[in-house]
């Protein structure tokens, strides 16, 4: 019978499954969405901002200078060869100044290894002119933005200019071989990178000093369990280590605030359709109160009003469910594997760090959790008119035309 | 009265409307009326006499505001609304005037819905339905059929069918033939009257209708919520 009674008025049956069925795919969709670009932005910007694990002298941390530095970074290498999943870069950074034949400007001096740069960092993917440095190339890679504000040409000379650990001033003139625009503008408009080895005898460090070694990770849920085993194995005093969630508060904050906008457009999504139910199962029992006063006066219990009421709404429901679920599986499938390209938001999202394309991931918990939501949610909205239903006087329902 | 344990008993029993900034209305006004198994009793009156407000008080469909009103022993003031249901399901019918029928189940189902209820053996229930329609004129073709495919005549035969089906003790009859033609009604009322002294069914109907007040053997006649008269046919 609540079956039947879904075809009464196909087109108020249409418009709630559609609206149901609307209502999970943006569900389905804002959270395969929100989940594939909370984990781009996520690893996007531990990878841009030293990894998951960062390893320094000690006091490098509160004061980054040049003399801070990890002596000897092989036993840091070879404590992490052991651990799988776990790879490293050993960078210099320091604080110094470039100069163009027009501007000078601060900037943070990155030596790095190219070969372990390629496998781990993003930088050399984000090459927009020019090339990367090679294992023993010489050259600079700068952001295409410092690069204009410098008024720089590929090809062309930059000096850069630091205090060295006897604390003299030391420079370099160095090509500009590579322009690259990653996902954060401001790490294109402040860093520079250099071969480490370039770096080591601009600042007069030797050949297994380093400021940091970023560690990064496979799978961000290893993190703590890695730096507890990485501390346990180092236990060297001169050197200290923190995890991404100690060193970048703000990326921690912003992860949270994420899930959170996520769970209030849920929630505003799925009231709305709470609502539509609502208004249009008092609809309905309005309109059948004489039919329902007929089941009253032939023995039908108010229960199994309040049931008749329910199962309609749960048949509907579930074909809304049904066929959003499939709508969204469907294109969230086919968007995971060509990715969602918002490049026409480039800009804002760049300020943000994040990529323009977006690759949409689902996992069975937020699925779950949605469909559980919208189980409460019908149970919610369509116990009023069940109720109210079930509460009718026999004797009025009768009367009603 | 007679002696006899009564199917029905109405005491003393009063229906009062009473809203806000309104006289109070007195549907039903001090009413006592014993109704005895197998009758075949007409409540007959002007329009707003009560009668319609007294079948109600009589099948549980409306609560007095005072006396009480028992059927087969059980006084209906004491069930709660669901118990209520349950008396309703297995002691008394119900036919009204109009919009009898559930529009989303065939006549068969229709008639078929209190058995449902009752929980009785799909085979004995398609079984008793498919005789009672027979019985009443409707066809396998017109059994099929949804209400809306059906006459008036038919759909009011096939209220009847679901009402006698379950085999109650009592048929409350609301103004049954209002919406038929006097041909069809009269089929009708003689098949119940003949049902009645068959089965032994109670029938108490509430009309205006003279076809009905001829064929009643009591006739129970109200005005201004009062009984003024109450005569036995032999």
């Amino acid at each position: 019978m609540a079956w039947r009674n879904i075809w009464r008025n196909p087109r108020r049956s249409g418009v709630l499954i559609s609206a149901v069925a609307a209502g999970i795919f943006s569900f389905l969709g804002l959270t395969a969405y929100m989940a594939g670009f909370s984990m781009q932005w996520l690893d996007a910007s531990i990878r841009l901002q030293g990894g998951h694990i960062l390893i320094a002298g000690r006091g490098y941390y509160a004061n980054p200078e040049v003399r801070n530095l990890i002596k000897d970074v092989r036993p840091v290498e070879d404590a992490l060869a052991d651990i799988p999943g776990a790879s490293a870069l050993g960078r210099l950074e320091v604080l110094g100044i470039v100069n163009s034949a027009a501007q000078a400007t601060a900037v943070q001096i990155t030596g790095v290894n190219p070969l372990q740069e390629r496998r781990n960092s993003p930088i050399p993917g984000a090459i927009t002119a020019g090339v990367y440095m090679d294992e023993a190339g010489e050259g600079l890679v700068m952001g295409a933005a410092l690069a204009d504000k410098l008024q720089l040409q590929l090809g062309e000379r930059a000096v850069l200019m630091v205090n060295d650990l006897s604390n003299e001033l030391a420079s370099t003139a160095v090509r500009v071989i590579g322009l690259y625009e990653s996902a954060s503008r401001s790490l294109d408009e402040r860093v520079v990178f250099l071969h480490r080895h370039d770096m080591q005898a601009l600042v007069g460090f030797e050949d297994h000093e380093v400021s940091t070694v970023s560690v990064f990770l496979d799978r961000d849920r290893d993190v703590e369990g890695i730096a507890r085993q990485l501390r346990a194995v180092l236990a060297d005093p001169s050197m200290e280590l923190l995890t991404w969630r100690q060193r970048l508060p703000m990326i921690v904050s912003m992860e949270s605030m994420l899930g959170l906008v996520s769970i209030l457009i849920v929630v505003i999504l799925f009231a709305a359709i709470g609502f539509t139910l609502i208004n249009s199962f008092l609809m309905v029992i309005y309109e059948r109160m004489r039919e329902i006063g007929i089941m009253m006066a032939n023995g039908v219990a108010p229960g199994q009003i309040r049931h008749l009421i329910w199962l309609e709404a749960g048949f509907m429901v579930l074909i809304g469910v049904a066929a959003g679920s499939l709508l969204a599986f469907g294109l969230i499938a086919w968007w995971s594997r060509t990715g969602l390209d918002l490049s026409a938001f480039a800009e804002g999202l760049r300020s943000f760090g994040a990529d323009t394309i977006v690759y949409p991931r689902l996992d069975s918990a937020s699925v779950l959790l949605g469909y559980i939501t919208v189980m409460i949610m019908i149970t919610l909205a369509v116990a009023w008119p069940a109720w109210k239903a079930s509460r009718f006087r026999a004797v009025d329902a009768l009367q009603h035309t | 009265m007679s002696d006899a344990i009564p199917l029905v008993r109405a005491t003393e029993l009063e229906k009062v409307y009473a809203q806000p900034g309104h006289v109070p209305v007195r549907a039903v006004d001090n009413i006592t009326l014993e109704v005895q198994s197998g009758e075949f009793t007409a409540v007959a009156g002007p329009s707003g006499s009560g009668k319609t407000t007294l079948l109600n008080l009589i099948g549980g469909l409306d609560r007095p505001t005072g006396g009480q009103v028992t059927v087969a022993g059980q006084h209906l003031g004491e069930l709660s609304r669901t118990e209520l249901a349950a008396f309703r399901l297995n002691n008394l019918g119900f036919i009204f005037q109009a919009f009898n029928l559930i529009p989303v189940l065939t006549a068969e189902e229709n008639a078929e819905f209190i058995l449902l209820l009752q929980g009785l053996p799909k085979g004995e229930r398609r079984a008793r339905v498919a005789q009672e329609l027979a019985e009443l004129g409707i066809t396998a073709d017109m059994m099929r059929r949804r209400p809306a495919k059906l006459s008036g005549g038919q759909q009011q035969r096939v209220a009847i069918a679901r009402a006698l089906v379950a085999r109650p003790k009592l048929i409350l009859a609301d103004e049954p033939t209002g919406n038929l033609d006097s041909t069809s009604g009269a089929r009708l009322l003689d098949k119940m009257r003949d049902l009645s002294e068959r089965t032994g069914i109670t029938f108490l109907f509430s009309t205006h209708d003279p076809m009905i007040i001829e064929r009643a053997r009591r006739l129970v006649t109200l005005r201004d919520g009062r009984i003024i008269s109450d005569k036995t046919r032999r």
